[in-house]
């Protein structure tokens, strides 16, 4: 989004830095964005250990892959939280896999899966955001987001058709941004 | 992918919500289309937003040392580690940069979104220190090898020096825990170039690895022919 916010372009300078190796820059850019990477994989995985692990691969990746960063594909840090999130979906389906019993049988009901990953939101700010969309697009983006689960099986889960899922998807998000336009900015980075 | 196909996935893969096989074809037409690339940013950008609702916690003080520690001049990248994996990593990058996306992490591998973090994720599992080797070998001539994490589950196969197969045959790769072989995945040889294959698993579980000849384009659910390379796990009894 276009805020104009100088600690974004700040954050532009920081990967630009870190990109020739400067691990000085790095550091303002870890100190910056460990809480919210640790946090929101904390918050996906309910682990702490896993989290530690999810940060560290991220914060590698940034080390290793900041010259790949390209604003015309967002903002500095979106690119960092869509990288923790990118990380933590991972996590989230690996542990998914090995856990024995499938996860259909252990959550009777989808009310309750949507209501787990929607348990894992305590930012107010988010909070009112998504009070703003209906039930349906609420429960495709916390389930997307949070749950780690794709598309196909949200369709499955929901017993909506997928189209009828990518839909609300799109307008979720597209309702979030202006419920977040009105909440206003947040402070944390 | 037609564009209004695409257009109808970018919210998903902003949320992180495409399987495996929709990231490659959505990453394949977002190369080329400027429309989606644009709409993709603004729709990350709102995505990005949801990051912060779970509740913030700092994370131990351990992490920040051992992270900075990896990536602080002292610790630089390690010389390779395997003699037939010198000047492999640049080979790599180079390869992987010029944009051979379609070899990296298929079927249940990990999709990586970003190409150059797809060539520093394999950089990094190159020259890793806590990366483990396993050199295959058998009827077929050629080079190849998995380097995998045993802590992020994160592989790839090297391969080089393998027969070009004809039309309707590729190579598949099996890990091997039980009874029944699992696959990780098809792969082509190219004629001359070094081929890298994902491979995502908890390497733990197995015992051993296996490249068989299978029908194309998808291979089999169990093999039909005989393995012509294999290799065991370290500590595998």
């Amino acid at each position: 989004m276009a805020g104009g916010r100088v600690q974004g372009d700040d954050d532009g300078a920081l990967l630009r830095s870190v990109a020739q190796g400067d691990v000085r820059a790095f550091e303002t850019l870890y100190d910056r964005y460990a809480g919210p990477v640790y946090s929101l994989a904390r918050g996906m995985l309910q682990d702490a250990q896993a989290a530690q692990e999810v940060a560290q691969d991220v914060f590698l990746g940034i080390w290793r892959g900041a010259s790949a960063f390209d604003v015309e594909r967002g903002s500095p840090r979106s690119w960092i939280l869509s990288l923790a999130h990118h990380k933590s979906v991972d996590a989230v389906r690996r542990l998914r896999r090995h856990v024995a019993v499938p996860l259909s049988e252990t959550m009777t009901d989808d009310a309750d899966v949507v209501s787990e990953a929607i348990r894992k939101v305590e930012s107010a700010r988010v909070q009112v955001a998504l009070g703003a969309l209906s039930a349906e697009q609420r429960a495709a983006l916390v389930l997307a987001y949070y749950g780690g689960y794709t598309q196909r099986e949200i369709a499955d889960r929901t017993g909506a058709p997928l189209g009828t899922v990518k839909t609300r998807m799109r307008d979720g998000l597209l309702r979030l941004r202006s419920a977040l336009e009105t909440a206003g900015k947040e402070t944390v980075p | 992918m037609t564009h209004e196909e695409a257009r109808e996935f970018v919210a998903a893969y902003a949320l992180d919500a495409l399987a495996p096989d929709e990231v490659l074809a959505f990453e394949a037409h977002l190369t080329a289309c400027e429309q989606c690339r644009q709409d993709l940013a603004e729709l990350r950008n709102v995505a990005a937003e949801l990051a912060t609702g779970p509740s913030q916690v700092a994370p131990p003080e351990a992490l920040r040392a051992q992270i900075l520690s990896a990536v602080r001049p002292a610790s630089a990248r390690p010389a390779a580690r395997w003699p037939w994996m010198a000047g492999l990593a640049a080979a790599a990058a180079l390869i992987l940069l010029l944009g051979a996306q379609d070899l990296w992490f298929q079927r249940r591998t990990v999709t990586l979104t970003h190409v150059v973090e797809q060539q520093s994720q394999l950089l990094g599992l190159l020259t890793s220190p806590s990366s483990r080797e396993v050199g295959l070998a058998g009827a077929a001539r050629g080079s190849v090898h998995l380097v995998f994490n045993p802590v992020t589950h994160q592989g790839v196969l090297v391969a080089s020096g393998l027969q070009p197969l004809g039309p309707g045959r590729v190579y598949q790769v099996w890990l091997i825990a039980g009874p029944r072989p699992e696959s990780a995945g098809v792969f082509q040889a190219g004629q001359t170039a070094t081929t890298f294959v994902g491979i995502g698993g908890d390497f733990a579980r197995y015992r051993a690895i296996a490249i068989s000849v299978e029908p194309g384009p998808g291979g089999s659910p169990q093999p039909t022919t005989t393995p012509i390379l294999t290799g065991a796990f370290p500590g595998a009894s």
